[in-house]
């Protein structure tokens, strides 16, 4: 299996590491390699190191008057940021929302908390193009919510859902707290925390580090901890910290915001290609919005070519996408996002997700469609 | 909107009176102000007789101006635009230099002509640059209390404008009076004796005593952090670190306890007075000042002094707490000395300490131990850190 002329179109997935990340995490994995709990020398320079870039991802974020829980990535945070909360804040409410297109840390965390400590949680549905009903959310709203949770970019079709103006919704009627899913959205889009308690990222998403990620969560909100043990990461958290992904994660979120314009605009120009070639071609139907998703995204289902058998065309020809959440691993399974947004099911089960990328260029483009052309004509039911 | 300034004019300090030394002194300014703005790649540099111009080549203005704030041995410096010697774009630039000042302000505009033979004289050009102003923008003219003085210097080839005068902070520049050894804790007032020893021309390397285990690894960084803070008028600061522990630990061993600080302060004295020698530096630095604490009043200065035969400096000898803990923080050392990490003059503090030692009984304590081995012990084992302004102590560049 080579890497070599490989056309790779799964980044939402996860990104090959880049170069210069590499090069400082290894580095540090040699030199900073002792406890940063420990007293002696050398743990206090890794611990000074350690919260040096605890300081910068905030400062990069422009955050005020929040803290910044180092994670094993986002599934942990997402985790984190619903059941500590809602665990530690009980006593204001056993009432939770949320949406069925959350991805599956989100989603499930929300299902632990109904099986196994009595919450109650609603499930917001989203319309055909993945966008919420502000109206429908503060009909939900109640007295003793205590967390709404919902996500930035969708991870299935890219849909953006803006943070601004739900969680004024939540706290002009509510006193809940708010989170959002933001693992999609950095890199991509800028940014929103005015009325956002929490919030999810991941390293690996931006070319990071895989296995790291952070929560951010505003000053003086309550949470019990997950893992119980040390009192590393202000008691959130314990666990000897896993210092050199924290490190470098501090230059993985500055690399990432740093390339956010040029990519953001080269990646467009190659959407509106994909979506013009693609439409060419009767077979396929649209699940991601042309209008209201993130570029690097497209969402797309063949006609008459199941999703596997799509999949597995492709990546003879080396060239690899996938068939939404990667997190729901049974391509099988109908995905639960679109079946949210009410897809028919044809679309459900001929689905393929199509994630940009900057090495990409429009010859790329021209051949991947050609390649689904040949497929649809060899494969079509 | 900001004017976009090109120039920075330095004006030379009290070395103007220097006569003969004067060029010395020039040197020596500009040399401390080039390290100092040694990261500014773009800087070009131009020394006249009286005046420093720093172009600026697009570097960040804002940036370069806090940092000459910090030299000594200016008097002043200001922001310049250069124009050709040409009355409308005078007066057009000096406009340009103010527009956007807030409307209460007033202005008076003062014309020198360095070049007299310009077709203008003084006045005129006062009139036609404050003619424009009024007629174009609210602000108003006072000459005697103005806000805003509009400095415009005309040169046979160039004219200069300048809007506003930052004062400097005086004194000689640091180098030029010749080095000195100061005894640096991690206290409030160390820091503050070697900004004013370095503004009377004194390069200054430091003494630190350590004591490990007493003393842990975070004591010996506060005290690298502040002579980080003290590093912008030396090229580099040298940091002696001397191991103490040993003699320290002899100390309270044979010394009955009211005696111990005053000992271990002329054993320190000793050591410093050695370590000066060897480094070629011509005095001691403390930052002691009378009374504050039992080691500093007359009679222990008295009897602590004894034991060196350099010149020591005390800056400080006369100012109140208040006064330096004020200095501390213009120079920003003051939060990191109050960071709670023992050295080693406050780690063993005896109860009751002897405010007035004699003199004979410093001796007969000391005739108990060999302590000349131990004085020399430290000396030899003093480890020497250097540090440079701007540059840190780490890699921190490439990890973040």
């Amino acid at each position: 299996m080579s890497y070599k002329n490989i056309m790779y179109l799964d980044n939402t997935s996860t990104n090959p590491i880049d170069p210069e990340i590499l090069d400082t995490y290894t580095k540090l994995l040699k030199t900073y390699y002792a406890n940063s709990g420990a007293i002696h020398g050398l743990g206090r320079e890794v611990n000074r190191l350690h919260e040096k870039s605890r300081q910068e991802i905030i400062k990069l974020l422009n955050l005020v008057n929040y803290r910044l829980l180092f994670t094993s990535g986002a599934t942990e945070a997402n985790n984190t940021a619903i059941k500590s909360v809602a665990l530690a804040n009980q006593d204001r409410g056993k009432h939770l929302i949320t949406t069925n297109i959350e991805h599956p840390s989100v989603h499930n965390s929300f299902q632990f908390l109904e099986q196994y400590c009595g919450f109650e949680v609603s499930y917001l549905d989203v319309d055909q193009d993945g966008n919420i009903d502000l109206e429908e959310l503060k009909r939900t709203l109640r007295p003793d919510t205590v967390l709404v949770s919902i996500m930035n970019v969708n991870n299935e079709v890219g849909t953006i859902i803006n943070p601004s103006e739900w969680t004024r919704l939540v706290k002009e009627n509510s006193s809940a707290f708010t989170h959002s899913d933001m693992v999609q959205a950095l890199g991509n889009i800028p940014l929103q925390f005015e009325h956002l308690d929490m919030a999810s990222f991941s390293a690996h998403k931006v070319n990071g580090v895989k296995g790291s990620g952070f929560l951010i969560i505003r000053d003086h909100i309550k949470l019990a901890p997950l893992l119980s043990g040390g009192d590393q990461e202000y008691g959130l958290r314990a666990g000897t910290e896993n210092a050199p992904a924290n490190i470098v994660l501090a230059k993985t979120v500055r690399l990432a915001l740093e390339r956010q314009a040029q990519k953001t605009e080269q990646l467009k120009q190659l959407n509106k290609y994909l979506y013009e070639q693609l439409k060419l071609i009767p077979e396929v139907r649209f699940n991601s919005s042309e209008t209201n998703s993130v570029y690097n995204i497209v969402n797309i289902s063949v006609m008459k070519v199941g999703s596997e058998i799509m999949l597995n065309a492709l990546s003879e020809k080396k060239m690899y996408v996938s068939a939404g959440s990667t997190c729901q691993s049974d391509v099988h399974k109908r995905s639960r996002v679109l079946m949210s947004m009410q897809a028919p099911m044809e679309n459900q089960e001929t689905r393929i997700r199509i994630s940009l990328n900057t090495d990409l260029k429009k010859q790329d483009i021209d051949i991947l469609v050609t390649a689904i052309k040949e497929i649809v004509m060899q494969y079509a039911i | 909107m900001q004017f976009k300034y090109e120039y920075i004019l330095v004006r030379y300090g009290e070395l103007t009176t220097k006569g003969k030394n004067r060029k010395v002194f020039v040197n020596k300014l500009s040399r401390n102000i080039r390290t100092a703005l040694k990261s500014f790649e773009n800087l070009d540099y131009k020394i006249t007789y009286d005046r420093l111009y720093i172009i600026l080549n697009d570097e960040n203005v804002e940036e370069v101006v806090a940092i000459l704030k910090q030299i000594y041995g200016l008097q002043s410096f200001s922001l310049a635009a250069k124009v050709n010697t040409d009355i409308d774009e005078i007066v057009e630039t000096a406009y340009e230099m103010i527009k956007d000042e807030p409307a209460h302000k007033t202005f008076k505009v003062l014309a020198r002509r360095r070049y007299k033979m310009y077709e203008h004289n003084s006045d005129d050009i006062n009139r036609f640059v404050a003619t424009k102003i009024l007629q174009n923008t609210d602000l108003k003219v006072d000459v005697r209390n103005y806000d805003l003085g509009i400095i415009i210097e005309v040169e046979e080839q160039q004219t200069y404008i300048m809007a506003q005068v930052y004062e400097g902070l005086g004194g000689y520049p640091t180098g030029i009076s010749g080095k000195a050894t100061m005894l640096l804790s991690g206290g409030i007032d160390s820091p503050v004796a070697v900004a004013l020893m370095q503004k009377r021309g004194l390069f200054i390397e430091a003494v630190h005593f350590a004591s490990p285990p007493y003393t842990s690894a975070e004591s010996l960084s506060k005290v690298e952090r502040l002579a980080d803070k003290l590093t912008v008028n030396q090229k580099h600061f040298r940091l002696l670190v001397v191991p103490f522990t040993k003699l320290q630990l002899a100390i309270y061993d044979h010394v009955d306890e009211p005696y111990a600080i005053t000992i271990m302060r002329r054993m320190m004295f000793r050591i410093a007075e050695q370590l000066a020698l060897q480094n070629k530096s011509l005095a001691l630095v403390t930052g002691e000042s009378l009374g504050q604490v039992a080691s500093q009043t007359v009679e222990n200065i008295s009897v602590i002094n004894e034991t060196v035969s350099m010149p020591v400096f005390r800056p400080l000898i006369g100012n109140d707490k208040l006064e330096i803990i004020d200095y501390a923080k213009k120079l920003g050392t003051y939060d990191i000395s109050i960071e709670p990490y023992d050295d080693a003059c406050t780690i063993f503090t005896p109860k009751n300490p002897a405010t007035k030692p004699k003199q004979n009984l410093c001796e007969e304590y000391e005739a108990r131990f060999d302590w000349q081995s131990l004085v020399d012990e430290c000396v030899a084992n003093t480890e020497i850190k250097v540090l440079k302004f701007n540059e840190q102590l780490n890699d921190d560049e490439t990890i973040f």
